[in-house]
């Protein structure tokens, strides 16, 4: 802003404050303090606003407190945790367990289907189905008993993933959940050294 | 990137936090909305501009700050109204000047976006490219609201003067 450029009464305002900025040149500053020494109005908002300016920039700025730049600084840390557990946290063999058991629970309900002949049955085993489809009698009871053993094969192996799975998945959710309330306690309570013991624990 | 990271939290924490104190005041809220804030940083730090975290991270914060006063119900912010004139806040623990603390309240009455504003510009003294940055405002904008809210509180000043 240059001489020229002073403003009116109504303008006031923008001519204290850009003096206050720094934005009035040599020339438009001495027009402005020419004024107020003429307008004691005009002289004391000066007063004022610069009164005000300096009292806002000995503001201090706040220190963060310490429970803050812990929970900062454990950013990084908890958000590569984050992203490293794929679905639910499950680790990656729980997952593939979890595949191959939906995989025989597919190859179970094709064995006890009419058309259902998976591949992977032994030669008995189809046999005996393809007869019980087709309506003829089965005479052979090894064929029928080694499909049963097939069967009971394939269902001991579906309990024993499910099992692992249902506890594994146990776990990371008990996990989930306590971590959340721990923090959320640290946060609210004031540190002690008695939560300090239990949070090294 | 995590070295830079923890540069950022030197550098911005106390700023980030001093904004959340002014606009939300409860501290727990304001730590909340802090660490959200970072948190955002930290997911899209490969795209914010390395030359413009500072009031990316204002801005982020200031964001955090306003949807939480949004979903206040009227009887919390009476409460807080209450509450505010007790709680030691950014200059109450340091300066406890009569003109400091009145200083804090005044700028606690402003409407937004005038109480940003002083914050940024007049508190913690971000230029004035920054401070459109943050508020989304052109320059011109930033200068009339930062007019107006200084003349606020000349006036606020003015009236409890003997």
């Amino acid at each position: 802003m240059n001489g020229q450029d002073i403003p009116g009464a109504g303008d006031q305002e923008s001519a204290i404050n850009a003096l206050l900025d720094g934005d009035l040149d040599e020339a438009a500053a001495a027009q402005l303090k020419a004024r107020a020494a003429e307008d004691s109005s005009l002289s004391q908002a000066i007063i004022e606003a610069w009164a005000l300016q300096r009292a806002l920039e000995t503001l201090p700025l706040e220190k963060a407190p310490a429970s803050l730049s812990r929970r900062l600084r454990s950013i990084p840390r908890q958000q590569a945790r984050l992203s490293r557990r794929p679905w639910f946290g499950l680790p990656r063999w729980a997952i593939a367990g979890g595949l191959a058991s939906v995989t025989l629970v597919a190859v179970a309900m094709m064995m006890n289907g009419p058309s259902g002949l998976g591949p992977g049955l032994s030669s008995g085993s189809r046999q005996a189905i393809k007869q019980q489809a087709s309506g003829v009698p089965v005479g052979d009871a090894a064929r029928v008993a080694q499909a049963r053993h097939d069967l009971a094969i394939a269902f001991h192996y579906l309990d024993k993933t499910g099992f692992r799975v249902a506890r594994r998945m146990n776990e990371v959710l008990n996990r989930e959940v306590a971590e959340p309330v721990r923090d959320e306690l640290n946060h609210r309570l004031p540190f002690s050294g008695q939560n300090r013991k239990e949070e090294n624990a | 990137m995590s070295r830079s990271f923890r540069q950022w939290v030197d550098d911005y924490e106390d700023q980030a936090w001093t904004l959340a104190r002014y606009l939300l005041k409860d501290a727990a809220e304001a730590e909340d909305v802090c660490q959200e804030a970072f948190i955002k940083l930290w997911n899209h730090r490969d795209s914010v501009d390395p030359e413009k975290i500072k009031p990316w991270l204002m801005k982020v914060t200031r964001n955090g700050c306003l949807d939480r006063l949004r979903r206040r119900r009227p009887e919390d912010e009476l409460l807080e109204g209450a509450l505010a004139d007790r709680a030691p806040g950014p200059l109450q623990e340091s300066h406890q000047q009569e003109l400091g603390q009145w200083l804090h309240r005044a700028i606690a009455r402003l409407a937004e976006p005038y109480r940003s504003l002083v914050v940024l510009r007049d508190v913690q003294e971000h230029s004035y490219e920054e401070v459109a940055s943050v508020l989304e405002l052109s320059l011109p904008q930033v200068k009339t609201y930062l007019h107006r809210a200084r003349k606020q509180l000349r006036e606020q000043l003015a009236e409890v003067r003997p």
